[in-house]
């Protein structure tokens, strides 16, 4: 790198992508519920 | 001759100059490793294809250097003129191009704003030397700039001010953090929470400590989940719905039917006269939500939609993008203020005028509020734009318009020389008047001028 990227900045990326993780399973376990009960829905309707 | 870039000195890896009207870019042998890969990698296709990358053609090479010829943005604009959609499509556009890169074993060394640009209607970035290799479990070492360059001006346009980007007039390196902290307050929720508050204190804990960035660890998914929260964040900031002045411009004004489409034939006769190259650009000033920056760009390639009013702006460029128009640049612009020279030696972002001088100038219902709103004499309104650009549209408004009234209803008439007589003679010292016209059913008049 041609710059400084600062050191408080690279500290707290490691608090932000951890939340960030936490979002992303938390958005995977959201959509994956979703898409499991409208198979459900969609079994049944057949 | 070759005419180096002034602002292209920061990285080590190459840099801009200009030749013949075109626009190149030198790269330095220490960068040939990084520029191999992303041409061979399938990085750079993908970027171009999706429109993300400016393109570029491969011109020169030897033992030292590479020369690439870089397709050439018609107008260079900054981050403190663009409007709240211009900034947030830049910075999602910064964050998905950093996203492709890890894709494919790279990553951004920089996220500045200048390294975006407005081109053909979208964003895009110009920066081709700020891809860099990405070791694994290393930080983003832009993350700070990025937030520096977008999140604390969005951030802050959304909650505190929507002008609040003309701060980045002053930090040419974006607005510092801790600054973006102490105006932000408790707004912003989250999203604020996170990029500014935390990062401010991480900032003031720990900036004069001298950390070994090896011990800094970040996986490549982990930095992918930011970026895609990231985006996330971004997408949902939506600009706060405010009143201002300007919103129902085209209702208010003292045009019927009749005055309106003889203005527009007066407007599109003056426009056809003008022969224009493809590269030619005209700036229409105080051009509202751009009604007659479309009517220009039906003759013009390039049209430079200029208002001080950010929701014109943002009306005008939303329905660019709905609209995929290609000719139209909206941006943020005080006349009686504009745009300054900033930067080291006073040459890194260029000033309006700098950027000048243009083909053709437009300047509708606009002189009463130089004039009057801002007491500028005729004579240096003249000046002025006979320095930027060659030919002139400009509509006199007189003092009897409901316009100038209103201007005049809270405030002592001093304007005695505001006068159609004082008008012509102040701007044919400057301009050789070709045409004109009275608007039909009204007592305005517009004027076709070329510089002399």
């Amino acid at each position: 790198m041609y710059f400084d990227p600062g050191t408080g900045s690279m500290i707290v990326q490691i608090l932000v992508a951890s939340i960030a993780g936490v979002g992303a399973f938390f958005l995977t376990f959201k959509t994956n519920c979703i898409s499991f009960i409208k198979g459900i829905f969609k079994k049944n309707g057949k | 001759m070759e005419n180096r870039e002034v602002s292209s000195f920061r990285d080590p890896a190459g840099y801009i100059y200009y030749k013949n009207n075109k626009v190149y870019r030198r790269i330095n042998k220490c960068y040939f490793r990084e520029y191999k890969h992303l041409m061979n990698s399938g990085l750079y296709k993908e970027l171009t294809s999706l429109g993300y990358l400016v393109c570029h053609k491969e011109v020169e090479r030897c033992e030292d250097y590479i020369i690439i010829q870089v397709e050439k943005i018609p107008f260079i604009s900054y981050p403190y003129e663009w409007c709240f959609g211009e900034l947030k499509d830049a910075a999602i556009l910064t964050l998905n191009i950093q996203k492709i890169a890890l894709k494919y074993g790279m990553y951004l060394k920089d996220a500045s704003g200048y390294n975006v640009q407005f081109f053909k209607g979208r964003a895009i970035f110009i920066d081709t030397l700020s891809f860099d290799f990405y070791v694994d479990g290393s930080p983003w070492g832009a993350y700070g700039q990025f937030c520096r360059h977008f999140m604390a001006p969005l951030l802050l346009m959304r909650y505190v001010d929507e002008n609040a980007n003309c701060l980045l007039k002053n930090y040419i390196d974006g607005i510092p953090i801790p600054l973006a902290n102490n105006i932000l307050g408790r707004r912003g929720g989250f999203t604020a929470k996170q990029h500014i508050k935390w990062h401010s204190k991480a900032i003031l804990k720990n900036n004069d400590k001298v950390v070994n960035s090896t011990n800094v660890k970040v996986s490549c998914k982990s930095i992918i989940n930011m970026i895609d929260m990231m985006i996330r964040q971004i997408e949902k900031l939506e600009r706060k719905v405010i009143f201002t002045e300007w919103d129902n411009y085209y209702d208010n004004t003292n045009y019927d039917d009749v005055s309106d489409s003889s203005k527009i034939k007066l407007v599109k006769d003056y426009l056809g006269s003008i022969k224009y190259k493809n590269s030619d650009v005209l700036w229409d000033m105080g051009a509202n939500d751009g009604k007659y920056s479309r009517i220009a760009s039906l003759y013009v390639n390039n049209v430079i939609s200029f208002d001080i009013d950010i929701n014109a702006v943002n009306r005008n460029y939303v329905n660019i993008v709905n609209n995929k128009e290609e000719r139209i640049l909206p941006l943020i612009l005080d006349l009686t203020n504009p745009s300054p020279a900033i930067g080291f030696g006073e040459s890194e972002r260029y000033s309006l005028s700098d950027r000048a001088p243009v083909k053709c100038i437009m300047a509708l219902a606009l002189i009463h509020h130089i004039t009057i709103s801002n007491n500028v004499p005729f004579s240096q309104v003249a000046s002025w734009f006979s320095k930027l650009g060659e030919y002139l549209i400009i509509e006199f408004v007189p003092k009897d318009d409901s316009q100038v009234q209103k201007l005049l209803s809270t405030r002592n008439d001093i304007f005695d020389n505001y006068n159609v007589l004082n008008f012509e003679n102040s701007f044919s010292k400057c301009f050789e008047i070709l045409k004109k016209d009275n608007i039909k059913k009204s007592k305005r008049i517009i004027y076709l001028m070329r510089s002399l």
